[in-house]
């Protein structure tokens, strides 16, 4: 194996006999995971009693490991960034390793969430203290950034070799890594904000990586928008905190029931903030900026785990702050549901449009990192989209909060294999453009079906993931307009359109990259391999046909139980979700109207040359919306700093002679 | 070891010091450094030690020259004076081995002494103005401070530095006096000039002499409101703080204003009283001042390209902030002044002092010209870094802390629109502190960067009270209790 | 200047101002005057002998070097003088329960220290007024 390398794929002067050993390593961690990961889902299914063998009783029973899992990753990137000083493959190597450990962490955290969730605290940090939590929501998080982070780390060796800088690159990944596993792990906002900045400028340096003017502009962009998120979710928690007196992620809907309009003002803060993360309509402008120009691994992990944080913080405030605590009265038309009401049905309506645009803009790029990007948008905005029914139906949203997580799971893995995908062709043939592109089946055979693999999850084919949670939420949306309002109707008339939309956009995709002919300075290129890189692939695709073919194995083990801990009504969630049917002839058929109207769209689109068509730049909520703020701000400043700033300095006296007179005039007049 | 003389030892070691120094002839020598250091060590040992005496909440006065309370001179010791007068003492001592190095850089060899002696007589007259009871005193220590604080701009005898001095003092001299004529106007009607006693007679005079009082707060305020550099009286500040040495500017940014600040609060809270001061309903005015300048600070910082000025703007930013938190005269206001007070002296003084490394250095103030000088002065440009996500209020920094005591301050006093006002202020000052940040961290494309992290070459001097400054401002960022159990003790001293 | 007859007047007249300056700064606790107003007569008369006789025979009279060490000195006296106070167990600054004799009212010994601290804001005020015209005047930094 390692015979077949050329210089173009090991590091700039490392002998390969170093490379070896670094493949012989990933590949042994690799193995160990995918067989701890096989028994670990043999000892679910068997029974809890597996846990509690004397021998594993230790292991399983130690309490801190939200504070293992967030210290790990968090020191690991500063030793990384030291022995790159010295050594590349060690480093990466203990990249590798550092994660396959922390992915052991959370595969021996699921025993005690059996009996009762984990609770970790460190006191006085803050003055409130950082306290962790895990319970099944955030164990699902947890789990899909630590599995898909080990895979892009061993993807990322070969990637990153030509790079400069990789050393920066490597600290912050894990760095990245340490601030995500806090944020989904966090019981308060207080702390979930702290891990929630750390990851922003952690990930900040991922995405300005290559320091080049548009890097650094893309960054520009994400760093301002993720602290202005950042900061509406501080107004908002300080005004949670004012009003209810706690910052906890407890039931807080019936405490902000008496705010009076302090209650929306929270909402639309937290929606927002979460939402510049989460790729949301209208502020979702930095995603398709960001994603071209990072490092692959960068963007797989940015689209892969780092938006669904932002999905993420929408849930659990949905399922915290706007939820009431379940009782024996708790009911669908419980008064208490209203704000939950009110913001699910925005929710849901930003999630269709943030859909909608998104699948519309990814038909037009020619560039795959920026298609994917677009995909990305409008993939959040089925998950968004999940989490507004969620919110909107209150008692009866189960259906749309399993959609969410499970789409969140599936889009991580789907969106992350297509990510590194585009990485394999950029890095072989420095090209992105997919009409420049061609015949690559051939050339690529791994990569050709890792990519088929991929784009079936994302377009929702049976036997693989995406058809169980597209499914779960074309359920979800259907009970909007069945529970809810008549006019969720036309939402799903546009989920429908959006999904044909996405199945012509990858068909799209595949026939230009990967069919066709292949062009002279493509087919020139020798035919090198890069192992690690497919092997990172393979396990990603692997995971996506296990979940397909067995969907129910990930709703029983973690989705109801997390359903469960939550104020939704337990019948309702036995009569629907548990055991369900995921293969029945009214989804399959309804896939089969997705896909027909897919072909049709990418028929007609090609007749017509409708791909070419590329919207007025003034078109875009950037040009109205961003452009203009930006630049007002800027002009603004400048503006009064030239011309009143020496003026004022000039007439300094005046100024005081003006106060003096207008306060002792007021005090003396007005008062008196 | 608790002695009531602490105090005024520690008021004393300063002025000792101030008046050896010129008798020492070089500006280059081992002896003027072991005067300096000691004397500034001395003090702030002196100061510490007196805060352990106040730790409990005790109130001590010291009455010079044995006279009876109410006819002497006299200095409240309590644990806001002490507590205070350590910060003052505590990071001018920074401040001044800083200089020792730095120092070198901006003036002749034989003024250095006499710089030093200058900053040891502004560092008596702030430790003066916090401890004392008596309103003239108040203002011969103000006098003082405002001479020398004039005094150290100037020294550097550059155009610039003259004309923004001579601004300074014009500017402060009416300051002065506006303040001496609100004292004026309340020995009139009381013939008392102490604080104590006064407020005791307030009630009285308020009923009688109503005008008195009345007009005596509007000199007052407008005074101490161009000494403490509020908006719109804050035009002298950017030229003198940018053109002052590297030392000047971050004792003036990060202390000079907060003490006049402090003597305007113990002349509204304390002699007028919290309840005149509702009564005649001025705190919705100091609101809208404080926050107009916590805006146009940061607005104005945005246009500037010369480090200093930015540096100096964002000064009037945050003091726009400790005015709101003082304004709003409730005890979570004022705690999170106080705070704010201690973090942005902090923050001010490693971003000043990290500066002032860069410009030593490389000699490079236009902040078009930082590409890259995160490779060429790592540790600086961490400096400057850690204090500039503090004044962003990033999670984990002293500023942070105070933003979200702040935030909770104005909704305890019914002003939530103001927390939107806040949340504006940090997306402002994030706009002109990241750019910097990034250029000297990221710039691919830069000239003569060097590829991999070079040392700073920083004198021992010069980089420990830097490394000081921001390992506080983490420590107060993530443990803010250690402050905040002292600052909560001393707003019921004023309401 | 070179004109003769300022110089031969002046040289008369000089010692008669300092012995009136001097008058002022004792007698300050009795009378009007002080330490301000003193210092200043007694700086007007050395700054009378520098603008007669040149300014290198005025620095000569008094240099450089000892007006520092007279400013220094005498602010240092004064702080010395409320030490005493301290080491009295009194406070800073204490007058007759420092011990300081108060005499009899209208002697010049009386009044406790206030008469030292006038000398010393005496010579303070006198020397600083020499070294600001000596600043002033001369054209070589010192």
């Amino acid at each position: 194996m390692s015979g077949d390398n050329t210089n173009n794929d090991c590091a700039p002067c490392v002998p390969c006999a170093q490379e070896s050993l670094f493949s012989r390593s990933c590949i042994a961690l690799l193995t160990i995971s995918f067989v701890l990961v096989g028994a670990f889902i043999a000892m679910t299914l068997i029974g809890d009693a597996v846990f509690y063998l004397p021998v594993l009783r230790q292991v399983f029973s130690f309490r801190y490991y939200p504070l293992l899992l967030v210290a790990v990753p968090l020191l690991s990137g500063p030793l990384q960034a030291a022995l790159g000083y010295r050594s590349a493959w060690l480093r990466d190597l203990t990249a590798v390793t550092t994660t396959f450990v922390t992915f052991l962490f959370i595969l021996a955290m699921y025993p005690q969430l059996l009996t009762d969730s984990i609770y970790n605290t460190i006191p006085a940090v803050f003055g409130y203290g950082l306290h962790f939590h895990v319970d099944w929501l955030s164990y699902v998080m947890v789990s899909v950034s630590g599995i898909l982070w080990l895979l892009v780390t061993i993807y990322a060796h070969e990637y990153m070799a030509p790079e400069e800088h990789q050393d920066r690159f490597y600290l912050w990944m894990s760095v990245t890594l340490g601030g995500v596993l806090g944020t989904v792990m966090a019981s308060d906002i207080l702390t979930m904000f702290l891990f929630f900045e750390i990851m922003t400028f952690s990930s900040y340096m991922l995405v300005a990586h290559n320091e080049s003017a548009e890097s650094l502009l893309a960054g520009n962009n994400y760093i301002y928008m993720g602290v202005a998120g950042g900061l509406a979710v501080l107004v908002a928690m300080i005004l949670v905190l004012f009003s209810t007196k706690t910052l906890q992620f407890t039931y807080l809907a019936a405490e902000l029931a008496e705010t009076g309009w302090i209650q929306y003002a929270v909402a639309a803060l937290l929606i927002l903030g979460f939402g510049v993360k989460a790729g949301m309509l209208p502020v979702h402008i930095w995603l398709p900026k960001a994603h071209p120009v990072a490092p692959t691994p960068a963007s797989a992990l940015l689209s892969g785990v780092l938006i669904k944080i932002g999905a993420y913080g929408i849930l659990r405030v949905a399922t915290s702050f706007f939820m009431p605590a379940a009782g024996p009265l708790m009911s669908r038309d419980n008064p208490l549901w209203n704000l939950s009401h009110v913001t699910g049905a925005a929710v849901i309506w930003i999630g269709i449009l943030t859909m909608a645009v998104g699948v519309f803009m990814a038909l037009q790029q020619s560039n795959m990192k920026k298609m994917l990007a677009y995909h990305s948008i409008s993939q959040m905005g089925y998950i968004i989209m999940g989490a507004g029914v969620a919110a909107y139906l209150g008692y009866y949203g189960a259906m749309g909060f399993s959609g969410a997580v499970y789409h969140t799971v599936n889009h991580a893995l789907f969106k992350s294999l297509l990510f590194m995908v585009a990485g394999v062709v950029y890095l072989r043939y420095h090209e992105l453009n997919m009409y420049n592109l061609g015949g690559l089946w051939r050339k690529l055979p791994v990569t050709f079906v890792v990519c088929i693999i991929a784009a079936l999850g994302i377009t929702g084919m049976p036997f693989f993931n995406g058809f169980a949670s597209k499914s779960i939420l074309h359920h979800a949306i259907d009970e909007a307009y069945t529970y809810g309002h008549g006019s969720f109707r036309y939402a799903e008339v546009v989920f429908t359109i959006v999904s044909g939309g996405t199945v012509c956009s990858f068909i799209k995709l595949i026939s230009y990259t990967f069919l066709g002919r292949c062009p002279e300075k493509i087919a020139t290129v020798p035919n090198t391999g890069n192992r690690m890189m497919q092997m990172a692939m393979g396990g990603v695709a692997v995971l996506i046909v296990g979940i397909g073919v067995f969907p129910g194995y990930l709703m029983n083990t973690f989705i109801i139980p997390a359903t469960r801990s939550f104020t939704y009504d337990p019948a309702f969630i036995d009569r629907y979700l548990v055991d369900m049917n995921f293969f029945n002839s009214h989804d399959l058929m309804g896939t089969v109207r997705v896909y027909a109207l897919g072909f049709a769209i990418f028929f007609v689109g090609k007749k017509l040359h409708l791909f070419h068509l590329h919207l007025p730049k003034w078109l875009s909520v950037e040009y109205v919306m961003y452009k203009p703020l930006q630049s007002a701000v800027l002009r603004v400043s400048r503006h009064i700093t030239t011309n009143y700033e020496t003026k004022a300095n000039n007439a300094d006296v005046y100024i005081y002679a003006a106060l003096l007179m207008g306060s002792l005039l007021m005090l003396t007049v007005f008062f008196r | 070891m608790l002695s009531l003389h602490l105090p005024v030892y520690a008021l004393l070691a300063p002025l000792i010091a101030a008046l050896i120094l010129p008798l020492t002839t070089d500006g280059d020598s081992r002896q003027l450094r072991y005067i300096v250091g000691g004397a500034a060590l001395c003090a702030t040992a002196l100061a510490a030690v007196s805060l352990k005496g106040t730790l409990g909440g005790d109130v001590y006065t010291y009455y010079f020259g044995n006279w009876i309370p109410g006819v002497g001179i006299e200095f409240v010791i309590n644990i806001f004076s002490s507590f205070m007068s350590l910060v003052v003492v505590f990071i001018s001592t920074l401040v001044i081995f800083y200089a020792f190095r730095n120092i070198t850089h901006d003036l002749a060899q034989h003024l250095i002494p006499y710089y030093f002696t200058l900053i040891f007589l502004m560092l008596f007259a702030m430790v003066g103005m916090i401890y004392t009871n008596d309103l003239f005193n108040l203002y011969v220590f103000m006098e003082i401070l405002s001479l020398t604080s004039c005094a150290i701009v100037s020294i550097k005898r550059k155009g610039r530095n003259l004309l923004a001095s001579l601004k300074y003092l014009m500017q402060g001299t009416i300051g002065s006096v506006s303040i001496l004529m609100g004292i004026a106007f309340l020995y009139m009607v009381s013939g008392n000039l102490n604080m104590s006693a006064l407020a005791e007679l307030m009630p009285d005079i308020w009923q009688s002499h109503s005008i008195n009082v009345l007009i005596s707060i509007g000199f007052i305020l407008t005074g101490f409101g161009i000494k403490a550099a509020v908006f719109p009286l804050h035009t002298w500040l950017p030229d003198a703080h940018s053109s002052a040495p590297t030392p000047s500017s971050a004792l003036l940014s990060g202390l000079v204003v907060k003490i006049y600040l402090f003597a305007a609060m113990k002349l509204l809270f304390q002699v007028i009283g919290v309840d005149i001061m509702r009564e005649v309903g001025l705190q919705l005015f100091l609101v809208l001042f404080a926050v107009s300048g916590m805006i146009m600070g940061s607005v104005f910082a945005i246009g500037q390209t010369d480090i200093k000025r930015v540096l100096a703007y964002s000064s009037v930013a945050q003091i726009g902030y400790i005015a709101l938190g003082i304004s709003l005269a409730s005890p979570a206001g004022l705690n999170a002044a106080f705070f704010h007070v201690v973090a942005h002296a902090l923050m001010k003084g490693a971003l000043f002092l990290s500066a002032g490394a860069m410009i030593f250095t490389t000699g490079k103030r236009n902040v078009n010209e930082f590409s890259g000088m995160g490779y060429r002065m790592p540790f600086s440009m961490t400096v400057f870094t850690i204090g500039a996500f503090g004044m962003i209020g990033i999670p984990g920094f002293a500023g942070f802390i105070s933003k979200w005591y702040l935030g909770l301050a104005v909704l305890d006093g019914g002003h939530p629109w103001i927390l939107l006002i806040i949340l504006l202020s940090s997306l402002l000052n994030a706009m002109y502190y990241l750019p910097i940040i990034i250029k000297a961290f990221l710039c691919h494309e830069c000239e003569t960067v060097p590829s991999v992290m070079e040392r700073d070459g920083l004198p021992a001097t010069m980089w420990v009270p830097m490394a000081i400054m921001a390992v506080l401002i983490v420590l107060l960022g993530v443990f803010p209790q250690l402050l905040m159990n002292i600052t909560g003790q001393m707003p019921h001293l004023f309401l | 200047m070179d004109d003769q007859i300022v110089r031969v007047v002046s040289r008369i007249i000089i010692p008669f101002i300092q012995v009136y300056g001097v008058f002022v700064v004792m007698h300050g606790h009795l009378s009007p005057g002080g330490g301000f107003p003193g210092g200043a007569i007694l700086g007007a008369s050395i700054i009378l002998y520098t603008l007669a006789y040149g300014a290198e025979a005025g620095s000569q009279m008094i240099s450089h070097s000892t007006s520092k060490w007279l400013e220094s000195g005498a602010i240092l006296l004064f702080v010395a003088v409320g030490l005493v106070g301290i080491a009295a167990g009194q406070s800073f600054l204490t007058n007759q329960a420092a011990g300081f004799s108060m005499g009899e009212l209208g002697n010049i010994l009386s009044a406790g220290f206030i008469p030292i601290i006038t000398i010393a804001i005496g010579v303070k005020v006198a020397s600083t007024m020499i070294t600001l015209f000596h600043t002033m005047v001369d054209k070589e930094p010192h």
